[in-house]
């Protein structure tokens, strides 16, 4: 079980002039991802004092506040809320301002505009609509599509398919009334986890935060640490599909998954991608664009905690055969284990990740986050973990890896 | 901290940005040959060639260069690189924690020293057929075509890739001209920031010059002058799109300004598209309640040396009503002084920002170079200096006049 009952994780770094404040929220999602959907944008854009967002943005201003945005991250059975407040450190503006944003920041995640149990109706139009929108855009998108098409072949559990793709309907219908529910069930009574970044006078920040946690009377919420749900292998030989669309250019992807994946299995197959596709490396990129100059650009994308690996490529339609091939080919690369040069870079890379990770905030924030929510381990364990791979562990892993689909995506567009 | 620039023998400009506290480096070789092209003159003989020029000599020197495909050596290095065509300059850079000292002078001799072969030439070409392609299917590249293919009569820039056709024709002895032309030190800068050593990389630089020789040959660009009004009031296009976008471009001669003037006005134009089109104006909160537009206007604006092009976007299914409501506002623009100090505040923080990192502080800085020939960063003094009494006046000097209307629309739908 995850401890709750901390009152903040501060990570004091004088080396940019930004603050982080961010509340993580943890929820158990059931039945109620498109509520989920409809919130962020109804709490980030007004709260009660300033159900105006003409007048709320002018606050923002006025209040030195450079940014408060709501995302949601899912791991597993396993969902949170991050809200993020981004302000200026003191030695741009007084401490007093930075304390009188994180109030601020707090009055918006905590008293949203919602009176009589409902959100403003405008408001919540608009998000309506933003969301209808985005299924259109998503319909129509090259890249989306396809994603979402081989989503719907793979990921059968359901593991990956927080998607609005499928979902028009429940959007065009969802009530406010069920939206507000959720948001006072799941997110409003819940004591978030509280992270706080940058050149602080620590002491004083943790008051403020402390107040305002009291405040809210908010409750820990006791949650399984359950962040991975591998996808099983459903098929012994893969399936072929094709689709044509109005398009100039053609997306061919590759789905793999681990035969019996398991936890340790998660490394290698994060190294196997870098392998693929990381600059370092760059299997994918010689092989299909140097030797043969298929693509622009061809990629692998993995999902380790939901047992999946994604090979992408852009290629123009005629060189759906050649491509395939060269896939293939790749692919025997890595089962073959001659890879040992690759690995050492691939390894250099990661001390040097590490090296570079200082110069990045945002790197910083998440290298701290991750641990302690459980769902991680520090970019330097990480490091430790990966100079004790050897090619022959990524071999195997190559090895198990089972091919389930070739999606192509065939644009209909000629153009020369 | 503060940028020191060094001007070489050979006539390259080095801009040193140190900061002791960052562990990376990052280093940028920029050509002052972008996607915008002009005829030129060479030793007598006019050379005009198509769209894609600059953006395929950018692929060629990387992919071909003496080292083989730079971006996998540099990669092999744990260095990140990557190259970027611009509209006016062509920028060859990477960042790392090591082997700095290893890669410079291999940068240097990819970028000035190459030797590219025909066969190289029409290799490197297929995956820039392949870039073209992916390009059709977006959406915004698509509309930035359609902008420039309606506000222009004399210059015949529509993007820096070119189309297939464009870059088909380029033969090798064209490609080497451009080459010879643009690609030699007095027309280049490089920048280096973050953490290094000054005089262990101004030896390295000099070293590796000196066995370089990239003779200076005059060239005479010949640009005509561009109209005021647009080409093309409006055109459409139909592409797989969820929901239909229209665009309005404004096209803006700013002939008489100077550097100084074009800089204020950089400013000005980001309050002044804010305070009437952003998210607290009442303007954009009327549109998105009355359902004219769907989610927020979005502005920018490009400076392209005399013109200036001021864009306002949105996804909408009303577009009479969205260019009426965008036309009223132009002619009875908001000049709120409240909300101008408050941008200005905003403005002082974010240059106080900048100092977080080398690409924010670095970045700012070359727009001021290239967009407004002005070789300064920006200052907390030159932000004072502004006032509303001349943010009213220069915004209303503009002439808002000529603009073009772009929509995308739904093929399934057109």
């Amino acid at each position: 079980m995850l401890d709750t009952n901390i009152k903040g994780h501060f990570i004091e770094n004088k080396n940019f002039k930004t603050v982080f404040v961010e509340l993580w929220i943890p929820y158990v999602a059931e039945k109620d991802y498109i509520p989920s959907c409809f919130l962020p944008s109804l709490l980030v854009h007004t709260n009660l004092l300033y159900p105006k967002e003409e007048i709320f943005q002018r606050k923002l201003l006025e209040k030195n506040i450079l940014e408060i945005s709501c995302g949601k991250r899912s791991c597993g059975k396993n969902s949170f809320f991050i809200f993020t407040l981004t302000m200026p450190d003191q030695t741009l503006i007084d401490l007093s301002e930075i304390e009188e944003g994180i109030r601020f920041f707090f009055s918006t995640v905590y008293e949203p505009n919602i009176q009589n149990h409902r959100f403003d109706e405008i408001q919540f139009e608009r998000v309506r609509s933003r969301l209808i929108t985005s299924i259109h855009n998503a319909k129509k998108d090259i890249d989306e599509f396809a994603i979402q098409m081989v989503m719907d072949e793979v990921d059968e559990e359901g593991f990956l398919k927080e998607s609005l793709f499928h979902h028009m309907e429940d959007v065009q219908y969802m009530s406010n009334d069920e939206v507000v529910n959720f948001y006072e069930n799941k997110i409003q009574k819940v004591r978030p986890f509280v992270f706080t970044i940058g050149n602080i006078e620590k002491e004083k920040i943790e008051k403020v935060i402390e107040e305002q946690l009291y405040k809210r009377n908010v409750k820990p919420l006791q949650i399984k640490k359950e962040y991975t749900a591998f996808l099983p292998c459903h098929f012994n030989t893969y399936k072929e599909k094709k689709i044509s669309r109005p398009y100039a250019q053609s997306v061919l992807i590759f789905a793999y998954k681990i035969k019996d994946m398991k936890e340790e299995d998660r490394l290698p197959l994060s190294i196997l991608s870098s392998l693929l596709s990381s600059q370092s490396s760059d299997l994918l990129m010689k092989n299909l664009r140097d030797e043969k100059g298929l693509v622009y650009t061809a990629y692998s994308r993995v999902y380790d905690r939901f047992n999946l690996l994604l090979i992408e490529a852009k290629i123009y339609r005629e060189a759906y055969e050649e491509a395939k091939t060269q896939i293939f080919k790749t692919m025997e690369i890595l089962k073959n284990g001659d890879i040992k040069n690759l690995l050492q870079n691939i390894k250099d890379r990661r001390r040097v990740n590490l090296k570079r990770g200082l110069d990045n905030k945002f790197a910083i924030v998440s290298d701290s986050i991750a641990p302690t929510l459980g769902f991680g381990i520090s970019m330097e364990q990480k490091y430790q973990d990966v100079l004790k791979m050897t090619e022959q562990d990524i071999s195997n892993l190559a090895k198990r890896l089972k091919l389930e689909l070739i999606y192509f995506v065939e644009g209909d567009k000629d153009v020369h | 901290m503060c940028i020191k620039k060094i001007t070489l023998e050979n006539g390259l400009d080095i801009l040193f940005y140190q900061d002791t506290k960052k562990h990376t480096t990052y280093v940028n070789l920029i050509t002052k040959f972008g996607g915008m092209t002009y005829p030129f003159i060479v030793k007598g003989k006019k050379y005009q060639f198509r769209n894609g020029m600059a953006h395929l000599l950018e692929h060629l020197l990387i992919e071909a260069s003496p080292y083989g495909n730079l971006v996998h050596q540099f990669g092999e290095m744990q260095l990140n690189v990557n190259a970027t065509t611009y509209i006016n300059r062509t920028e060859y850079y990477f960042s790392g924690t090591e082997k700095i000292e290893e890669a410079l002078p291999m940068l240097l001799k990819a970028v000035n020293d190459s030797h590219f072969s025909k066969e190289m030439l029409e290799k490197t070409k297929d995956a820039i057929y392949e870039e073209i392609r992916m390009g059709k299917d977006h959406k915004y590249r698509k509309l930035f075509e359609m902008q420039n293919e309606n506000l222009f009569h004399n210059i015949s820039y529509i993007n820096s890739i070119g189309s297939i056709e464009d870059v088909r024709s380029f033969t090798y002895e064209e490609v080497k001209q451009c080459y010879d032309t643009f690609y030699n030190f007095s027309n280049q800068m490089l920048v280096i920031a973050g953490h290094f050593d000054e005089n262990k990389l101004l030896d390295i630089i000099k070293t590796t010059c000196k066995g370089m020789r990239r003779p200076y040959i005059p060239f005479v660009l010949e640009k005509k002058e561009e109209p005021r009004i647009v080409k093309q009031k409006s055109s459409t296009s139909y592409m797989p799109i969820g929901r239909p976008i229209i665009q309005l471009s404004y096209k803006i001669s700013v002939k008489n300004l100077k550097s100084k003037q074009k800089l204020a006005l950089d400013f000005y134009l980001i309050y002044f598209m804010r305070m009437n089109f952003g998210s607290i104006s009442k303007l954009g909160q009327k549109m998105q309640n009355e359902d004219t537009t769907i989610g927020p206007i979005h502005f920018s604006h490009l400076w392209l040396e005399d013109i200036l092009i001021l864009v306002i976007d949105a996804i909408s299914e009303k577009e009479k009503q969205f260019i009426t409501s965008i036309c009223k506002q132009m002619e009875n623009p908001i000049f709120d002084k409240e909300l101008f100090t408050l941008y200005q505040k905003e403005s002082y923080i974010d240059i106080g920002l900048r100092e977080e990192n080398v690409y924010s502080y670095i970045t700012p800085y070359l727009e001021n170079v290239f967009s407004f020939d002005y070789p300064y960063p920006d200052t907390l003094e030159q932000i004072s200096a502004y006032s509303f009494e001349e943010f009213k006046k220069m915004i209303g000097n503009l002439d808002f006049a000529n603009y073009t209307v772009c929509k995308i629309k739904d093929i399934e739908k057109g």
